[in-house]
């Protein structure tokens, strides 16, 4: 800013003050939605990515990137639960017809026999289309059988024949099909943020912030004895 | 966007509760005969935000010898149909019956076991067999079949409704009631227990305790910054 008389103030300062300020709150915005997550299995917690435009871009210079790393599978017995021991993404179709990725896998058999997912959604096989048991199972526990590279098979009829059904689709997050994949069936992959490692991230974040936050401070009360300062006139 | 970030993390610990809910009401259940545990599930939706479903637990609960007469187990995936005292149908797996006034065999609230099976009063003994045929030893040895206990079955037993007192009616999910094929059998003088699983109760506890811990340390964190940054003139 210029004011009468040529005299240049920090006012550019004040700016950027502010803008770090709203940079370190979505980055502290991106750790407390990890936190929050922590108990939904299958999320993958996002990591805040700053690049060095902040100065020029604000808060829009933060992105988060979604870390591939797995999270700890947890046995739960159920044989309709699966979970992915590779990258990889499980394909639900939603009833409007698009088809979202997801790495929660607990499913269940509905009265068609369709493998649905917690929020009742299909889930598709590798060749695209929602995967259906033949029949509803009697023992489920006994009859349904998932291997590791995600073959659907099932008891059928009284002589006890095994029959497959189909593949599990799991593709990356690009839609392509990965084809050497690891599924464990009774398994349940959580979330795979780590407590104290959002928390330990969070310390800087707002110091910086506090920093910022001072600086503003400073420069305003500058700024405000200067213009005071100036304008007495006797 | 801070108060947002306060809103998400409130959001998730009311989600949270749910599953404290549901805890506490398995727990509480546990000495409930042919109570089916359920469980609230946390998922991941579209929007990033946190969505809940309640799931049952229909596996088979344990066994327990009691040697009372009216006792009738279910072992399989059979349900008993009641005509409520209104004339509705409703199914249950408690397994303790009684004589009423009439004779006819109902469960302790007075419900009617099928569509009425009447035992003489002068009966010493019922037996019931594996397949449900009900037989009543009369004093000079002689005996008489009253009647049938007709299983049924759902094809998603999941989707049944609980209406209080251990009984269960169908929705459009479970689908209807079929004659059970699934060959249950049924075993006198037993109660089906429970199938809360204690340990599995504690687990969701402790990992409850963790995540809402932490999910409200949160919003006292994001709190704090919210103050700084709504007086920056201190």
């Amino acid at each position: 800013m210029l004011l009468q008389g040529h005299i240049q103030t920090q006012y550019p300062g004040l700016i950027n003050s502010i803008q770090a300020m709203s940079t370190a709150v979505t980055q502290m915005g991106i750790h407390s939605d990890n936190i929050s997550h922590f108990g939904v299995p299958g999320y993958q917690r996002k990591v805040p990515i700053t690049t060095s435009f902040v100065e020029f871009l604000g808060p829009n210079a933060v992105d988060s990137v979604v870390s591939a790393d797995r999270g700890r599978l947890r046995n739960t017995e159920t044989p309709t639960h699966l979970a992915l021991n590779c990258e990889g993404y499980f394909q639900k179709l939603r009833s409007n017809g698009t088809i979202e990725l997801t790495r929660d896998g607990r499913f269940a058999v509905d009265k068609q026999g369709y493998f649905r997912t917690l929020d009742g959604q299909f889930v598709l096989t590798d060749a695209g289309t929602p995967l259906q048991l033949p029949s509803i199972p009697v023992d489920i526990k006994k009859e349904l059988t998932i291997s590791p590279n995600g073959t659907v098979s099932m008891v059928t009829g009284t002589m006890g024949e095994i029959r497959a059904i189909g593949r599990v689709g799991v593709v990356n997050r690009h839609g392509r099909a990965i084809t050497n994949i690891d599924v464990k069936q009774g398994y349940v992959e959580d979330s795979n943020v780590i407590l104290q490692y959002e928390f330990v991230n969070m310390v800087p974040i707002r110091r910086q912030f506090e920093a910022n936050r001072q600086l503003f401070i400073i420069q305003s009360d500058t700024l405000s004895r200067t213009i005071q300062e100036l304008g007495r006139t006797s | 966007m801070l108060d947002g970030i306060i809103r998400m993390s409130a959001d998730a610990g009311i989600k949270q509760f749910s599953i404290l809910d549901r805890v506490s009401q398995n727990v509480s259940n546990m000495n409930t005969p042919g109570y089916k545990a359920k469980e609230f599930q946390q998922y991941l939706m579209v929007d990033g935000t946190i969505g809940g479903v309640e799931r049952v637990d229909t596996s088979q609960g344990q066994m327990v010898d009691t040697g009372r007469e009216l006792d009738i187990a279910i072992k399989g995936k059979g349900y008993f149909p009641l005509t409520q005292p209104d004339g509705s149908i409703a199914y249950t797996r408690d397994a303790s019956f009684i004589r009423n006034k009439d004779g006819f065999i109902t469960s302790m609230r007075g419900d009617i076991l099928g569509e009425g099976i009447r035992v003489p009063a002068e009966a010493n003994k019922i037996v019931v067999n594996k397949t449900g045929d009900v037989t009543a030893l009369l004093p000079e040895g002689k005996e008489v079949e009253v009647g049938k206990i007709g299983l049924v079955m759902f094809r998603n037993p999941e989707g049944l409704q609980s209406i209080g007192y251990n009984k269960l009616v169908p929705t459009s999910m479970s689908g209807a009631a079929e004659v059970d094929t699934t060959g249950s059998t049924l075993l006198q003088g037993r109660i089906e227990q429970a199938n809360v699983n204690m340990y599995l109760q504690i687990d969701q506890i402790l990992r409850l305790n963790a995540g809402l811990i932490s999910n409200l340390r949160v919003v006292k964190y994001i709190d704090d910054v919210y103050k700084q940054a709504a007086n920056l003139r201190q």
